[in-house]
């Protein structure tokens, strides 16, 4: 392969994937807790990017100190969205598949709601870019300061799953909430710190889509199927898996794009989702008998 | 108890703001017909005006609330509204427009949105078919032939491919060139500027991958080098990947086919990747703020000069009159002057389309279509408004509508021929609109050439 096409595939697919990791962050959070497929979570990303751009545009903050309120605000929405919706419905015996049916209507609520708010306006951050060269690519500042945030941020939350004892709450209570009760974790605790955490991963998500392209009220909803099949071809419930799933998806999409066109990469996305399916298929067959 | 209570009177606020916000008005209110009696406004000749009695022509908008044209919805909306007003001082056939249904079609899909204002309100005039007509043009066409309407003026009928319209059967009759004169409106000015290798980029969608194949062809003929064609999907918020074959091909320049939205992010990204000092051609759509939200102006300095077509507006009356009464009915942006593309043609269309049913004395179809092309053509009486054009007709005289945009010269299938203006973003981010001239001889000198065939058979 020709060695500018694997730089700028390479390149190309970190900026790729750092927003879509912390998404799918997120998203594989609330199904390994809850066990179902929130598509409201897109609404999060656009959360998120609103306040960034009220708070950078609109009212002047800086764009680095626009994200830290701009994704605590999209942690609160996701925990409102428990609190207020799916726990209620949890806690009246709705199915799984019911809760999907209500996400997606949770998330046309949300969508239209900022049209009537924001408008079809587009909106775009405030920022300076500096150019740079970087292995004879272009790269601005603002891109390696958003792939390091993305890259701790992805950190952070593998840490905190795996070396906390918060995190070890969370994994607990995911994997069996009756024994995870019986041993003193408070569930509802746990349970809203998961639904923020996922949001936040998501605020970011939002922020860093928004800050490289504009702010719209359909910026989640566009991207909430990737997300989906991200999540699913790292193994859905899996942080681990969300993190090294997007990567790697987004550089191989790039690649495949590079090559061909937009339509090979999405069709390449399709392929290893349907292939990571049959995987988790068989593995599941295989472990019942 | 209570917190039941509490949760139940949640649910029946959201409900009722939910209904209400469906019930909420159109982006602009729609304007009501005058009283009978009101004296007509402006240039109007002296005289009283018929009386406005009668059924209401019913007029029905497929408008862009949501989607990737939402940000130009209120001045669509606008511009109909406007136009309405106008008529109706002295509606023709004495019969007032009803205030415009304006229905979204960035939702729904234009099919939906259509079938809502034919089959649900009944409207006689069904503008702005756009794009999407290859959804529903089956079942127009059934419901023209079986009910001699509805008429169908548009300014995005060049986004159908020019085999259709223009006769009663068919009754659409443009506002606005084909889309794929707009293509060589800015190849040829790519030419001019010096540009002899281009990268081509089009939005996956019917009108924009047409007029990327019309240039594919075009380039060749004109001796410039297509180093490479890209197909985008519309909507994505990175299009990186597809902008880093711009980088390295680095060609003169880039023409691009696609909306605001995608353009401005595809501009910004092909800049990042390092792309600079290129001629960088974008659609008409993209001479408009959000472009510029979306590109910013760092990216559209870093090249040589960003540049899009669009249509000269004439030193007339016609002109002085629509552009006067644009700022005084309602409050547009700073980026939807009088004299944009969208809301000139929009009115000239309007105007020939009122006039035209005067003419035709009915709303048939069939008695409209031959209006629209003996009101457009040469060797009538000169009219630059519709009150003088009106007050013409009723006395007996054969008129010729100028307008805005000059003359629309219709073609048997109902499309026009217009020369082109290709501007430029000023370094401040604000639009020029003074710009190379393109005629419509030299666009046709190239499009007679063209073997390319679009068609939806």
């Amino acid at each position: 392969m020709n060695p500018i096409l694997l730089q700028f595939t390479f390149i190309i697919g970190l900026l790729e994937a750092a927003p879509m990791v912390l998404a799918a962050v997120g998203f594989t959070l609330i199904y390994r807790l809850n066990g179902f497929v929130n598509v409201a979570y897109s609404e999060n990303l656009t959360i998120g990017a609103y306040t960034g751009v009220v708070l950078n545009t609109m009212l002047g903050l800086g764009f680095y100190v626009a994200i830290i309120p701009a994704v605590l605000v999209s942690g609160l929405f996701s925990v409102a969205t428990y609190l207020l919706v799916f726990r209620p419905a949890m806690r009246r015996g709705v199915n799984k598949t019911e809760l999907i049916i209500m996400s997606v209507g949770l998330s046309f609520l949300i969508r239209y709601g900022l049209t009537m708010v924001f408008g079809v306006l587009p909106y775009p951050f405030t920022h300076d870019r500096t150019f740079i060269r970087f292995l004879n690519i272009g790269i601005t500042d603002l891109q390696i300061v958003c792939l390091i945030l993305a890259a701790l941020v992805s950190i952070f939350y593998l840490m905190f799953m795996f070396r906390t004892n918060y995190g070890e709450k969370m994994r607990a209570l995911s994997d069996n909430e009756q024994l995870a009760k019986t041993s003193g974790i408070n569930p509802l605790r746990v349970t809203i710190m998961i639904w923020f955490m996922a949001g936040v991963a998501g605020g970011f998500a939002g922020v860093f889509l928004g800050v490289f392209s504009i702010v719209v009220p359909w910026l989640g909803w566009y991207e909430i199927l990737f997300i989906m099949m991200i999540t699913i071809i790292g193994g859905i419930g899996s942080v681990p898996g969300a993190i090294v799933a997007g990567l790697a998806t987004s550089i191989l999409r790039s690649g495949v794009t590079l090559m061909s066109d937009s339509y090979a990469g999405a069709v390449t996305l399709l392929v290893l989702f349907i292939v990571a399916l049959k995987y988790q298929a068989v593995r599941k067959g295989g472990i019942k008998t | 108890m209570q917190r039941k209570n509490l949760k139940a009177l949640l649910m029946i606020i959201i409900s009722v703001a939910l209904v209400l916000a469906a019930c909420t008005p159109a982006a602009t209110p729609p304007v009501a017909p005058p009283a009978a009696g009101d004296a007509p406004a402006g240039d109007a000749p002296a005289g009283d005006a018929p009386a406005a009695t009668g059924e209401p022509i019913l007029f029905g908008h497929l408008a862009y609330h949501t989607g990737g044209f939402g940000f130009h919805g209120p001045q669509f909306d606008a511009s109909v509204n406007l136009a309405i007003r106008e008529a109706n001082q002295d509606p023709p056939l004495g019969r007032p427009i009803s205030p415009a249904w304006h229905v979204d079609v960035g939702t729904l899909g234009e099919g939906d949105a259509a079938r809502q204002l034919v089959d649900a309100h009944g409207v006689h005039i069904l503008y702005n078919t756009a794009g999407q007509y290859i959804t529903y043009r089956q079942w127009i066409l059934q419901h023209v032939a079986d009910n001699d309407g509805p008429l169908m003026p548009s300014i995005h009928g060049g986004a159908v491919p020019d085999k259709y319209g223009g006769t009663p059967l068919e009754p659409l009759m443009r506002g606005e060139p084909q889309t794929s004169e707009m293509a060589m409106a800015m190849l040829l000015d790519f030419y001019d500027m010096g540009g002899r290798s281009v990268v081509i980029v089009a939005s996956d969608r019917e009108e924009m991958m047409q007029q990327r194949a019309y240039t594919i062809e075009a380039a060749e003929l004109l001796g410039i080098e297509v180093l490479d064609v890209i197909v985008i999907q519309p909507g994505e918020t990175s299009y990186r990947a597809e902008a880093s074959r711009v980088v390295m091909h680095d060609p003169d320049g880039v023409i691009q086919f696609s909306h605001a939205g995608c353009s401005g992010i595809f501009l910004s990204n092909a800049t990042e990747l390092g792309a600079s000092d290129m001629l960088w051609y974008v659609e008409t759509n993209s001479a408009f703020q959000p472009f510029v939200d979306a590109a910013t102006i760092d990216a559209i300095n870093a090249q040589r000069t960003v540049r899009w077509p669009t249509i000269a507006v004439q030193d007339n009356p016609a002109w002085h009159h629509f552009s006067a009464l644009w700022y005084d009915f309602w409050d547009p942006r700073p980026d939807e002057p009088a004299h944009n593309y969208y809301v000139t043609s929009s009115w000239d269309i309007l105007m020939l389309t009122f006039l035209a049913i005067e003419k035709a004395g009915s709303l048939y179809a069939s008695d409209w279509v031959p209006a629209m092309y003996a009101i457009a053509a040469p060797g009538g009486e000169i009219v630059h408004t519709y009150l003088d054009g009106i007050a013409a007709l009723r006395a007996g005289r054969e008129i010729q509508y100028v307008g805005v945009v000059g003359t629309l010269d219709f073609s048997s299938t109902g499309t026009i021929n217009m020369d082109w203006v290709v501007g430029s973003w000023n370094p401040d981010g604000t639009p020029n609109y003074d710009g190379n001239v393109i005629t419509r001889q030299r666009q046709n000198e190239i499009i007679s050439q063209l073997t390319t065939e679009w068609s939806w058979d």
